[in-house]
Parts: C-alpha cells; sequence; structure tokens
C-alpha cells in the first residue's frame, strides 16, 4: 500500500510503515555487516588492528587535552562520540546513550543534543535495548565506520 | 538502576516525578514537620523545583518512584545562598564546577532498611557519575547534623562549611562532598556496585 500524500494515517498505515522501517533496520544491518567482513578480508587483520590502535589513541589524546587543559577550551562533543562508537563498535563493545554522554566530555544536555545531530547527520543510529525498554544503544551507519576507517588508515 | 531527568526530559518520566513530588510532601512536611509552603497541598514543591532543577530518579520495575535527589546549579540562586546562607559563616561555595544537592527522599511506604540503604547508595553512585560527565568537583547540601554519618557512610569525603546550627527544632549544618577522579573507583569498590548506574534517556521529541 502506498501511503497517502495527505491526511491522517490509519492503523493500517501504522503497521505498514512499522514492517518496512523493520525491513530498512535489517537491511542496513545486513550490509553493514557485509561491509565489515569485506573491510575484514581486504585489509586483513593487521590493518584492522593498525586503525583500532589510532582510534584509541585519538581517544586517549583528548583524554590528556582535557586533562591538561580543561573541558571547556577544546570542547567537541560531537567528535568525542563518534570517537566512542567507532572504538567500541572495533571491539565489538555497544555504546549506550548513556556511555556516549560519559564520553563526551560536556553537559548531559549538550552530549545529547550532539547525538540528535549525529543521527540527524546520518552518522548513528538509535537501536531499542534488548533487555531494557528505557536505555537505547547507539551504532554507527555503515557510511560512518567507512569514512572513519579511512580516516584512521591515512593518519596511520 | 538511576535515571537522569534534565528540565527537557521531564514529560518522560510525569508520573515518577508526582509520586516524587507525594513522597517528599509525605515525608518532610507530614512526618519531619518541616515548614513549607506546601503544608495544604497533597504534593510538595517549592521555588527552587524550576526550570533549571535536575532530578535523580530511582524506580522501581514497574516504574513507580522509590527514591530521588534534586540538584541545582550553585551559578544561580539556590537553597545554600537564598535560605541558608548563614550557614556558611566564609561563604557561600558556587561556581560552574559546584552544584547543590537537596531534597534527598525515599518512599515512605518502602519501610524495609534495606531497600532504602540501597536507594541511597544507588543515588550516591549516580550524584558521583553525573559529576563526573558535568564537570561538577564538589556538591554543597544542608542537612541536619544526625544524617550525616550516613552521608559519610558512602565513602565520599564530606567537609563541613560551618557549625550545626538550630533551627525550627533541628540542628543544621552546611557541608560540602569533594569529588577527585578517584572518588568514584574507590565508591563502587567501597559499596561493591561496579557497573555505572545512571542511565540517561534522550528527551521525547515532538513533531515539528
Amino acid at each position: 500500500m502506498v501511503a497517502q500524500p495527505t491526511g491522517r494515517h490509519g492503523p493500517e498505515d501504522s503497521n505498514n510503515l512499522a514492517t518496512e522501517t523493520e525491513r530498512i533496520i535489517l537491511e542496513i544491518e545486513s550490509r553493514l555487516h557485509r561491509l565489515i567482513e569485506t573491510s575484514r578480508r581486504e585489509s586483513g587483520p593487521a590493518a584492522q588492528s593498525s586503525v583500532l590502535a589510532a582510534a584509541a589513541e585519538a581517544c586517549a589524546a583528548r583524554r590528556r587535552l582535557y586533562a591538561l587543559f580543561g573541558r571547556r577550551l577544546f570542547c567537541d562533543p560531537s567528535w568525542d562520540i563518534l570517537l566512542e562508537l567507532f572504538v567500541s563498535t572495533l571491539e565489538g563493545r555497544k555504546v549506550t546513550v548513556s556511555t556516549a554522554c560519559m564520553a563526551a566530555c560536556a553537559p548531559t544536555t549538550t552530549a545529547l543534543r550532539h547525538i540528535a545531530y549525529l543521527v540527524q547527520e546520518g552518522l548513528v543510529v538509535r537501536r531499542p535495548h534488548p533487555a531494557d525498554a528505557r536505555s537505547t544503544y547507539l551504532e554507527l551507519t555503515p557510511q560512518a565506520i567507512t569514512r572513519l576507517t579511512q580516516y584512521f588508515s591515512e593518519s596511520n | 538502576m538511576i535515571d537522569l531527568v534534565l528540565p527537557e526530559g521531564r514529560l518522560g518520566f510525569a508520573a515518577a516525578l508526582m509520586e516524587m513530588h507525594h513522597d517528599r510532601k509525605q515525608v518532610f512536611v507530614d512526618r519531619f514537620g518541616w515548614r513549607l509552603p506546601a503544608k495544604g497541598s497533597w504534593l510538595e514543591v517549592d521555588q527552587f523545583d524550576d526550570d533549571y532543577a535536575i532530578y535523580l530518579l530511582a524506580r522501581s520495575p514497574e516504574g513507580r518512584h522509590q527514591g530521588s535527589v534534586r540538584l541545582l546549579p550553585s551559578s544561580r540562586p539556590h537553597m545554600l545562598s537564598t535560605l541558608f546562607n548563614y550557614l556558611c559563616p566564609a561563604g557561600v561555595p558556587s561556581g560552574d564546577d559546584c552544584w547543590e544537592i537537596s531534597r534527598l527522599v525515599t518512599c515512605p511506604a518502602d519501610a524495609s532498611g534495606t531497600t532504602v540503604l540501597r536507594v541511597h547508595r544507588l543515588l550516591a553512585l549516580a550524584l558521583v557519575e553525573f559529576a563526573r560527565s558535568n564537570g561538577i568537583a564538589r556538591y554543597t547540601l544542608v542537612a541536619e547534623a544526625h544524617r550525616v554519618p550516613a552521608l559519610l557512610s558512602v565513602g565520599w569525603p564530606v567537609t563541613p562549611l560551618g557549625l550545626p546550627t538550630w533551627v525550627d527544632g533541628d540542628q543544621l549544618q552546611a557541608l560540602q562532598i569533594d569529588l577527585s577522579p578517584g572518588t568514584l573507583h574507590e565508591m563502587r569498590s567501597r559499596l561493591r556496585i561496579e557497573a555505572p548506574v545512571l542511565r540517561i534517556v534522550e528527551p521525547i521529541r515532538r513533531a515539528a
């Protein structure tokens, strides 16, 4: 059924929309896995671990910067959140909104705003927490993973 | 888990916040006899429950209020600066790194000491986690002198800002909790709760 351009959506439209959204999510997940597998095959474990090492070092460098100069001057919540998500993805860890806010080194309200920007920019997606309905996971989109991998490969 | 309730996210916690104000009325006005403006109401709400107040909320698995605490930035008028400044002879601490804790309450129906103790411990850890990600180095608070040992028991360093003073039949004291980068680790070991306890939920977004 094609969604009507005007008027209210009935329950049937909502169901179709939910099914369609679910299909798109599954499609994105499967593409993401293919992308990660391809990247592993093509780059090999050595390249993969060097990207991880470079990203982890970037995270550590941010912490050193905050420790030495304070949080205000070099505050960059979007980058801190992306770094946390990238390192966690490579290490196979899941990141909740709470963890991302902790990583942001900024007031929580600011961190939440940056998460919303990252989602809006298509770099991050929200996922329901299977064990906690009140919590949300954040994941990088395939596009974000590709760009960050490129960034840290080129910086090696 | 302890939920962080930011001003922009209160709608998502409306029911639990109502229960919190109700429990505050039962505990502070009905049980402790504090002279608060809420005397004739079924809720206790004061002038500091404003657009800047942040709450940490302990909820049961069903979502009911089990305990909570209110946080106010010291850069704005808060309880110590407006109502109790005489408790700080050397001046009321303030700054972006200093927030005030007030209205620590647990649900009066949870009479069991174990539940109350657990809620207090989780709230204390959540306060330290919130401080760490928000650049907070110290909390200030006004407490009855008899509650100070309980405050010390969670393992954070507490410094008096003045002597205990009789106010309306209670001995009140202004206190400061100093937080260092190692405080969270020390408290987690002491309380044997290693995993993070603070849960941050994104505010409900309304369609444009």
